[in-house]
């Protein structure tokens, strides 16, 4: 298509209907008539509306502005604070707390005879630690039946020596047997230690590592005292 | 009384409500109006829809016109914008037909210069709604690519091809309709010998 073509079909167009009136029916204004009754009224009031201007009483002015300072101190204060917010997560987060010195106790009944180990801590590093055995609760966790299982242990061992020399009793010393009969508080402090390298070595190996020192133990020991009676203690003590 | 002052006092009569004012407002602008409608409309009925519609609109919003340009161009922007919403709203979106082949159709130029408005205006009519579109706001208002692309939400690209393909119609429309008039001569010669001649 030629562009003078084109150009001439446009101006063409143009001339004719940019102009052009045609007389619509009247029964499109009887319709537009009707609708314009029910807001004929509004028109006048928008329109007047809009020519009014109202100033503001200065009292208004104060109080809006007072409304903005407080706002805008509010807005300062939150800002500090959220600051502050961000400042102690982030030291938080680079700071991170050392983990807490609780001591992963397992349960190792298997390893030893129930009579022996009662309450153990695996540590961290396989150091020795030291048992003040004054502090430590000595309480007796045993039933009855193990009480006599050992007591029976105890007297059978006595009856052997008794049937060495049924002298014994005459032949020993008041003073060494107050001391043998010392009760375990009393004994020395010296070599009084217990050691996890043993054992972490053979069951753990190096899980030992990863583990923490405890900072008490509680050791729960069944010591057979009772190897004689009260009245042949008493006896012996008499001589 | 020029027209300036005309519009003015039927804008200030308007604005008081005055019913007599208001036909009066609607005497002086409906014919350019309604011929602007039916440039954009299918048939006559949605003209006289868009029509009324337009009118509500100018009447409804007659305060916000400040006196800035001309008067008549304000209602008449008022018109064109109803009937781009009335589009708008039967297609829910700008559908633009694509012709599948677009044909250098030959016209002679005097057949176009012989047609009237009305028969030009009957043209457009038939033009597709996407065409007739873009055809009214750049052949008759004088709308740039741009400034229509911007009002239709569509490309300046889409525009000009929109345009293009409307020429295209609008001649191949053109083309049938002279055939159609010789036809009918033919058929009406060939009955009556002396109308032949």
């Amino acid at each position: 298509m030629k562009k003078t073509t084109s150009e001439e079909l446009d101006q063409l167009f143009q001339n004719s209907l940019h102009n052009l009136e045609v007389n619509p029916r009247e029964e499109n204004w009887n319709k537009i008539n009707d609708q314009l009754k029910h807001f004929g009224a509004d028109n006048i009031i928008k329109s007047k509306l809009e020519e009014i201007e109202l100033k503001p009483n200065h009292l208004q002015k104060t109080a809006i502005l007072k409304k903005i300072n407080t706002k805008l101190v509010l807005d300062r204060y939150l800002k500090i604070a959220a600051g502050l917010f961000v400042l102690i997560g982030i030291f938080y987060f680079s700071n991170p707390p050392q983990q807490e010195n609780i001591a992963l106790v397992d349960n190792l009944d298997y390893v030893f005879d129930d009579e022996e180990v009662i309450g153990y801590a695996v540590c961290k590093d396989p150091i020795l630690v030291s048992l003040d055995l004054n502090k430590a609760k000595v309480t007796t966790i045993k039933k009855k039946k193990r009480k006599k299982k050992s007591s029976i242990k105890s007297k059978q061992l006595l009856d052997y020596i008794l049937e060495e020399d049924e002298n014994v009793e005459g032949s020993l010393d008041p003073d060494i047997l107050a001391s043998i009969l010392a009760p375990a508080s009393a004994l020395p402090f010296e070599n009084m230690t217990v050691s996890n390298e043993d054992y972490n070595s053979i069951y753990y190996g190096d899980r030992v590592k990863e583990m923490y020192p405890l900072p008490e133990i509680e050791i729960l020991i069944s010591i057979p005292l009772q190897i004689l009676e009260d009245h042949e203690i008493a006896d012996l003590l008499a001589h | 009384m020029d027209k300036k002052q005309l519009e003015l006092n039927l804008l200030k009569g308007c604005l008081e409500g005055l019913p007599q004012a208001q036909e009066a407002f609607y005497e002086h602008f409906a014919p350019k109006m309604f011929a602007i409608c039916l440039r954009y409309a299918s048939g006559y009925h949605i003209a006289e829809d868009l029509l009324q519609e337009g009118f509500i609109k100018v009447f409804r919003n007659l305060y916000k016109y400040r006196g800035d340009g001309s008067f008549e161009g304000w209602v008449r922007r008022i018109f064109v914008n109803t009937a781009i919403e009335n589009y708008r709203k039967a297609n829910n979106s700008y559908r633009f037909l694509e012709l599948e082949t677009i044909h250098h159709i030959p016209t002679n130029e005097n057949i176009i210069c012989q047609l009237k408005a009305n028969d030009l205006l009957n043209l457009v009519q038939k033009l597709p709604d996407g065409y007739r579109l873009v055809f009214n706001l750049y052949c008759i208002e004088g709308l740039s690519h741009k400034e229509i692309a911007s009002k239709l939400k569509i490309s300046t690209g889409t525009s000009k091809s929109q345009l293009a393909r409307s020429r295209v119609y609008l001649k191949k429309l053109i083309e049938e309709q002279t055939a159609n008039e010789e036809n009918n001569i033919r058929r009406i010669g060939s009955i009556i010998p002396e109308f032949s001649t």
